[in-house]
Formats: C-alpha cells, sequence, structure tokens
C-alpha cells in the first residue's frame, strides 16, 4: 500500500470509537485479585524435543481459572545465572508455533513460556462455561454473561497465573521479562503489560488484534478474525438494537482499553495492508499508549510474517531502551 | 562427461582460499555475533552470506541455511534460533537473478543459471568450514523448496560431505517426471516458459533434459555419502514440488534416511517438521 501524507495523517489522528469503560481500571483490579487467590499448582516436565546442552525444553501443564488444565512450552538457555524471560502470546485462532520457531529467543539468551490459548487448537483445556452464543468466535464469547464472564477476560486471568509462575521459575531474571506478540498476541501483549505493569520490562507488539472493535464493525471489517462480530450481529442482533450495549461489555477486553495501563516501552508494528487488522485499528491503540513507545511502519506488508520487525527485537531486547 | 565428474572439479574449485570481507550489521547479543559476509564465487561474482557464531569457546556445529525461490534470505531473529541449540549458522543470500533456473541451457550443463546457484552454495558451504569455532565435520544443511533441493545438493557435492542434510518440499527434483505431471509453480513455471517459447513441439526435449540432469536433485542425491543422515519432508497437496517427484528423491538417496509425509498440507511451513528438524540436529 502506498503510504502518502494523506494517509499518514488520517492514521496518526486515529482515536479510536470503542468506549472504554469508566469503571475499567477498577474491573480489572478485581479480576487480577481473583487470580490472584488462586493457588499456583504446576508441573514442569521433559518436552518432546530432547534438551541440547544450551537450551533445555520443557512441558508446563498449570491449573488456571475455574480448575481448567493449561499448557505452555518453557525454554530456558543454560549459562548465565540469571536470564531474561519472555512471554510469547500466539496469533488467533492457533496454538503456540513450533520449539524450533521458539528457540529463536533462547538463542538470544532468554527463556521463554509460551501458552496455548484454551480452545484455540493448542494443548489447553478449555473448561467453557461462557454464557450465549460460543458457534464462531472467542471474541464474543460470554458476551451474554456481562464482562466477568468473556473469554478473554478468563484468558487474561489466566495469563495473570502465568506470571506468578514465571517469577518462581529458577533463574529467571524477574527484572527482565519482556512480552512479545502478534495480532491476537500483539492484543494480549497489550493486556499483559497493562494488567502485570510491575513485571513487564518491554513489549514488541506486532499488529495487535481485539482492537477498536466499534470501528472494526463500521469500516466492515468484522470478518476473517473478527468474523464473531458478524455473526453475533446477524444472528444475535439483527437489527443492532443492542450494538452500543454489546461494545460496551466489549471494551472491557478491547485493547484500545488496555493501553493507558501500559507502563513498559513498547516497540510497535504496523503493516499498512494489512486485510485482518485494519491499521486505523492499530493506530487508534499506539496513540493511545502513554508508555515510551516507537512505532515501526512497513508499508508494503499486510497480516504476516514481518522479519524486518522481528529483527528489530534482537536489539530491543538488549540493554536499555533507546528510542531516540 | 559424468555428472559426477562434472561437479567433482567445481567442488574442488569451491574450496579453494577466498577473500572473504566480513561485514558488521549492528547486531550483537551476550551469545553471538552477527555479520555478513562478502565472497566470490566461481565465477567471480561476490555474493553474501548471513552468518552467526556463537560467542561460547569451541568448535561449534553449524547449519548451512538456503532460502526458497519464492521469499527473501531469512531473518536475523529466525536464524538466531541455532544459536540455542549451541550451533553456528550461515545463509547463503541468492545472487540476483531472474528467477529462470534452467536459463542458459543450450551451452550446456556449465552454462545453467541452477549450476550457478549449486556452485555458490558450494563456496558458501567451503566458507562456513573455514570460520572460526565451527567443527567442519558437524555441518547440517537445511532448505525448504529450492533452498531443501540445494541443502541435498551441497550435502552430496562437498568434498568430505556433510553430516545432516534436511529438507522440506525440495524442488527442483526429477525434472522430466515433473514436466510429465504437469508441474509449472516456481522453479517449474520455467519449463512452462521454454516449451511454449522455445521449443513449442518439444523437439529438443531429451537434450533439454539430459542438460537438466545435471543440476537435478534427484540425479545428485544418489552422491550423498552412505554416512550421512537425511530427512526429508513432503506435502503431499504441495502443488508446486510434486510429492511423486520427492519420493522418486528419497528413492534415490543411498544414505541413511527418514521420510515424513503431510497429507493435508500443501508449500508451506510446517509446525511438525519443525520439531523434527529440530530434534534432528541433534548430535
Amino acid at each position: 500500500m502506498p503510504i502518502s501524507k494523506a494517509l499518514m495523517e488520517r492514521l496518526e489522528a486515529c482515536q479510536g470509537l470503542n468506549p472504554i469503560p469508566e469503571d475499567f481500571d477498577a474491573f480489572w483490579a478485581e479480576r487480577m485479585a481473583e487470580a490472584d487467590e488462586v493457588d499456583l499448582s504446576y508441573e514442569i516436565t521433559p518436552s518432546e524435543i530432547p534438551s541440547f546442552s544450551t537450551c533445555a525444553y520443557y512441558d508446563l501443564h498449570f491449573e488456571g481459572m475455574k480448575g481448567a488444565q493449561l499448557y505452555a512450552k518453557l525454554l530456558v538457555p543454560a549459562g548465565s545465572e540469571s536470564v531474561p524471560l519472555v512471554l510469547q502470546f500466539h496469533g488467533y485462532p492457533g496454538a503456540t508455533r513450533s520449539w524450533f520457531e521458539q528457540s529463536s529467543f533462547a538463542g538470544m539468551g532468554c527463556a521463554l513460556l509460551a501458552m496455548d490459548n484454551p480452545g484455540q487448537g493448542g494443548k489447553s483445556e478449555d473448561v467453557g462455561g461462557f454464557l450465549g452464543t460460543t458457534v464462531a468466535g472467542h471474541l464474543i464469547a460470554g458476551l451474554d454473561g456481562g464482562p466477568e464472564n468473556l473469554y478473554y477476560v478468563r484468558l487474561y486471568q489466566n495469563v495473570r497465573i502465568l506470571c506468578r509462575i514465571a517469577q518462581e521459575l529458577p533463574r529467571v531474571d524477574t527484572s527482565r521479562i519482556f512480552v512479545n506478540g502478534g495480532s491476537q498476541g500483539g492484543g494480549m501483549g497489550i493486556a499483559c503489560c497493562a494488567l502485570n505493569p510491575e513485571l513487564i520490562n518491554r513489549a514488541s507488539i506486532l499488529y495487535p488484534f481485539l482492537s477498536d472493535f466499534k470501528n472494526v464493525y463500521e469500516l466492515g471489517r468484522d470478518e476473517i478474525a473478527y468474523e464473531g462480530m458478524r455473526y453475533y450481529s446477524r444472528w444475535f442482533d439483527p437489527d443492532g438494537a443492542r450494538v452500543d450495549e454489546g461494545f460496551a461489555i466489549m471494551g472491557y477486553i478491547d485493547t484500545l482499553s488496555f493501553a493507558h495501563m501500559v507502563r513498559c516501552p513498547v516497540l510497535f508494528g504496523t503493516g499498512l495492508a494489512d486485510e485482518v487488522c485494519p491499521p486505523e485499528t492499530q493506530f487508534a491503540v499506539y496513540n493511545a499508549l502513554t508508555c515510551p513507545k516507537k512505532h515501526i511502519i512497513f508499508p508494503d506488508f499486510a497480516h504476516e510474517e514481518i522479519q524486518a520487525f522481528d529483527d528489530m527485537i534482537l536489539s530491543f531486547y538488549q540493554g536499555e531502551v533507546d528510542f531516540s | 562427461m559424468t555428472i559426477r565428474e562434472f561437479w567433482e572439479a567445481r567442488a574442488e574449485a569451491a574450496g579453494e582460499f577466498r577473500e572473504v570481507i566480513t561485514h558488521e550489521v549492528g547486531i550483537e547479543t551476550e551469545v553471538a555475533t552477527y555479520n555478513l559476509l562478502e565472497f566470490p564465487s566461481l565465477d567471480g561474482e561476490h555474493i553474501f552470506a548471513r552468518a552467526i557464531l556463537p560467542k561460547a569457546k569451541g568448535d561449534h556445529p553449524c547449519v548451512l541455511v538456503f532460502h526458497d525461490i519464492d521469499r527473501a534470505p531469512r531473518g536475523w531473529h529466525h536464524l538466531t534460533r541455532f544459536i540455542a541449540l549451541g550451533y553456528a549458522v550461515v545463509e547463503l543470500e541468492r545472487r540476483p537473478w531472474v528467477a529462470n533456473i534452467t536459463l542458459g541451457w543450450e551451452a550446456g550443463p556449465e552454462g545453467l543459471a541452477m549450476t550457478r546457484l549449486i556452485e555458490d552454495a558450494l563456496v558458501c558451504a567451503s566458507v562456513a568450514c573455514t570460520l572460526p569455532g565451527i567443527d567442519s565435520s558437524r555441518l547440517i544443511t537445511w532448505g525448504e523448496g529450492l533452498g531443501g533441493a540445494l541443502a541435498i545438493d551441497v550435502a552430496a557435492l562437498l568434498p568430505g560431505g556433510v553430516a545432516k542434510v534436511a529438507a522440506l518440499n525440495p524442488l527442483p527434483a526429477d525434472w522430466r517426471h515433473a514436466w510429465e505431471l504437469g508441474a509449472s509453480e516456481l522453479v517449474y513455471a520455467a519449463l512452462v516458459k521454454h516449451f511454449r517459447e522455445t521449443d513449442p513441439t518439444a523437439t529438443n526435449a531429451d537434450s533439454y533434459f539430459e542438460t537438466l540432469s545435471y543440476v537435478d536433485s534427484a540425479e545428485l542425491v544418489q552422491l550423498i555419502p552412505e554416512a550421512t543422515q537425511f530427512l526429508l519432508g513432503t506435502s503431499l497437496m504441495d502443488t508446486a514440488a510434486l510429492p511423486q517427484t520427492q519420493g522418486v528423491l528419497y528413492d534415490h538417496a543411498p544414505c541413511k534416511k527418514e521420510f515424513v509425509a503431510y497429507p493435508k498440507y500443501a508449500h508451506e511451513r510446517i509446525n511438525d517438521f519443525e520439531n523434527k528438524l529440530l530434534a534432528f540436529c541433534h548430535f
């Protein structure tokens, strides 16, 4: 997509349309308190990949909210007495990518935790119980049960539990815990930073999903990963009578809503030809960030692997952040 | 001249001393150094390779990576995964070209564009062996698509061989068979172009394919030393690297070998194969 001054001016002015609930911060403080009440229960066992002398590969099974049995990959490099740790979040739908791919972070000297999101194709158990339709789209799962019942609320509580486990892992330098994610992983990454501000040191975020739902709806981009919104609208709110009510509830899981709570430095990437997560929604999130931040624009990239962004992570995770 | 004879001289020349210029790329971690290497290939053309070397002392295995025809070289972050294993990694950046690997066939095998690519790969492998801290007895070649074919070709032709070779959906392989099966994508687009624009009645098909046999991985794979370990992954829905051609390639390999088929995958990356590759890299 050609980059033009007019386009950039329009994108840089995006503030987002989805309402941010007035009690957003308090709501999430309660949710995190609930997650903190869960006793930690986890087991670390050797994975299917035989460990190398320089890197060990483990399966991490842990108990999440409502007793769900959850799964994460754990990689730990040998060597240093203490190592940074990367919390890696995956795209939608799917699961953590291969051990091979995750090894890039271990090759940087970082340990890594990568959780499978429940019910999306990985090993984590989805115990369900979401009120309302579950036919299509996790982003609307639980919508009829109020914000406390949303799929992503429970997911972010599970991330909180994972963060607590991360702090107990041997050799992990808790002053250097980083977040990395693209698409759904980017949205999760922003939420993780917002909800665990004392823990996360920096975050690399690529084209975050779950962003500015109302604008996605109005742009007609409620398709592909966002298609659940259109299904919900067509089947359960055909005349749009409850559309404002819906976006008010979804505001509790909108990446846009989390942005103001992020404190750590954020390296943020956007492909202007993104056909899944509209650039307008990404810019709204970026513009709402009040933390140290840097936005990298890739004019001719869509919703795809952007190696140039990945390469920037190599330096971003080293030493002090320099966004000059 | 046999295929072996044709390549022996080139492989020997590829191993001769050549000046390597090291360019800094502005990346460094506590664990490894990152550099871009520049060196002349057999025809004098300067080619480039990405190299990441572990800082830990000792001799390290080295993975030689070759990239596919339809993608740029893998990024530094991607390549860093091999550092996690304690291995060095060197990736050849394919020289600028017109993406027609049968170009120059009229001049015989020495004139083929694909011959240049294999020569580049051999030179790159030879250069990698001279890098500090590399254990040349533990070389691994790896690639997808065209990169997979080059990984096989280097395993077959590098004097001294390589310890392991892994390929996912390699192409080109078994050229004539591929043409007869209707292959027309990626590197095989050159076949269609040839038989539409240059030889519409296929009058010279025999000499054409005879020339191409010198750069056919299904032929070269037969030269892989018996002790080499070979991992081949094949997507059964791959419409570019046709599974039938890969089956022939696998059958021709005289070495220790393992074949993994993926019924519902096409010409794409495969998580499961990546995990198998990781386990395969063990020494």
